[in-house]
């Protein structure tokens, strides 16, 4: 069995603890909010708590006041952090009665909270919303987490559109899935559980068992019929005719 | 010249060309990039630049602080446009033309910013700007070879990228390595082992910050916990008192 040892006797902080929000509002830079629910009994009432903002190498950091008396800034917009990706937030708790800052407890990675329902967090690509220059959306495919669909922000209601619009909707899905799954195709074999696995099951489940050949038009050929079926089973061409009918 | 950012195609053909050079062809620079509305448009700020010739990756960073003149970089932080059209306005001197007519680029992602963790602090104007603009003459020591030169003290601070955002441990490292006679860093700092060297300084660091918080420890904190080992940069002529 592995074990190990802290030597710090720091505490690790449960996710639960920290609820943190992001509130991306079109053209504007983002702001976070954050609930805690910190289980106070081994930690001093007068031990600082900070968070600190951060996506790729650029990091900002907020005071929140003290355990016993949790006092939000003022301002808590994002605008030294990089935005061409989702922030990730660490906490923490330090002890400073001493003359040098000692970390009491802390946790890392955390990932803000989204309005997302319990059937959304088991999808299999999540939405964002962030500038994008010209561009008016984008994929991201990052190695170990969820294809993310992301729409550029200076769209008024980018999200609600992307979420309510057929529009939007018969536009780009079809598109995204595509390269979702042009993508995984690429990469080959995967462990059973993976996103790329529930990718390819979901696809087979849409139209059969995929080719097992490396032939790059065969291959094609299959992705464009998973395509054709993921679009006639939400019926996107004839939703957004309905809707451009109503519309006229 | 008034600073723009590289749109896609732009981008394509700047990779191009830094592909083609590491295949050893000699294609000229495209600068014709950088003002035609087909491969660059404009962003949200007014930053005019000079073409002038820089010594070192500092001097850079000086003009280019310089040319920002504080205004609110977030709309570009991160824009891969943004920080690659820099990178080839300045191609010329991040990657000089040798007696054959043949350059030696290093990796694209030192001139087109990645989206990639780790190699996005490799750019080397993005990186430039960060810790200039952040550190000043703090951030000297790491950035004071020739352009095309990324430096041994920076390859091994990147290691752990928190500590590039913790300003009294900048500090700190500047006033051990940081060597204002000869513009440059103190000799043995880059060693890979020896007592005190920039790869013990940061091993240290990650044990320190186990215990405590690094982004608010002072200069002078960080100073009296540092051992003994670090002496020989802290005090270089042997001299404690």
């Amino acid at each position: 069995m592995k074990r190990t040892i802290n030597h710090t006797g720091r505490r690790k902080l449960e996710r639960r603890e920290v609820n943190v929000r992001l509130e991306e509002r079109p053209n504007q830079v983002p702001t976070f909010n954050v609930d805690f629910f910190l289980e106070t009994k081994n930690l001093p009432s007068d031990a600082v708590i900070v968070i600190e903002a951060y996506n790729r190498n650029t990091l900002q950091r907020f005071s929140f006041g003290t355990v016993g008396k949790i006092e939000k800034p003022d301002s808590r917009i994002l605008d030294k952090v990089d935005p061409t990706g989702a922030p990730l937030f660490r906490v923490r708790i330090i002890d400073e009665t001493e003359k040098v800052g000692r970390l009491i407890a802390s946790v890392e990675g955390l990932k803000p909270e989204s309005d997302e329902t319990e059937d959304q967090r088991s999808s299999i690509i999540t939405l964002a919303c962030r500038p994008l220059g010209s561009q008016t959306w984008i994929v991201n495919i990052p190695a170990d987490a969820k294809p993310e669909l992301v729409i550029n922000n200076s769209i008024p209601d980018a999200m609600h559109q992307l979420k309510n619009n057929p529009l939007f909707q018969s536009l780009i899905l079809p598109s995204a899935f595509r390269q979702v799954l042009m993508h995984y195709l690429w990469e080959g074999e995967f462990d059973e559980g993976t996103v790329q696995d529930q990718w390819l099951h979901f696809a087979k489940h849409l139209a059969g068992e995929k080719p097992h050949t490396e032939d790059v038009s065969e291959l094609m050929t299959w992705a464009d019929m998973v395509v054709e079926r993921f679009s006639e089973r939400f019926e996107l061409c004839e939703i957004l005719k309905l809707k451009m009918e109503e519309a006229a | 010249m008034i600073a723009r950012k590289l749109n896609k195609k732009g981008l394509r053909v700047f990779e191009l060309f830094i592909e083609d050079l590491r295949q050893g062809l000699k294609p000229n620079t495209p600068t014709y990039l950088l003002d035609n509305t087909d491969s660059s448009e404009a962003i949200p700020l007014e930053i005019t630049l000079n073409s002038n010739e820089f010594t070192t990756r500092y001097e850079l960073g000086e003009h280019l602080v310089s040319a920002i003149d504080g205004q609110d970089m977030q709309p570009v932080m991160g824009d891969t446009g943004f920080w690659s059209w820099l990178a080839l306005y300045w191609f010329d001197q991040l990657c000089p033309l040798k007696a054959d007519g043949s350059r030696k680029p290093s990796m694209a992602y030192n001139y087109v910013l990645s989206n990639n963790y780790n190699h996005r602090p490799r750019h080397a104007i993005y990186t430039t700007w960060q810790l200039v603009g952040r550190y000043g003459g703090h951030s000297r020591f790491l950035l004071c070879k020739e352009l095309p030169v990324r430096g041994e003290l920076i390859e091994q601070m990147m290691a752990r990228q928190y500590l590039l955002s913790c300003e009294g441990v900048m500090e700190a490292a500047a006033s051990l390595y940081w060597d204002g006679e000869i513009g440059s860093y103190k000799k043995g700092s880059a060693a890979r082992k020896s007592a005190g060297c920039v790869a013990r300084f940061v091993g240290w660091l990650q044990q320190l910050e186990l215990t405590y918080d690094l982004f608010s420890l002072k200069h002078d904190d960080i100073m009296e916990l540092m051992p003994v080992e670090f002496d020989r940069f802290k005090f270089p002529g042997g001299n404690k008192t």
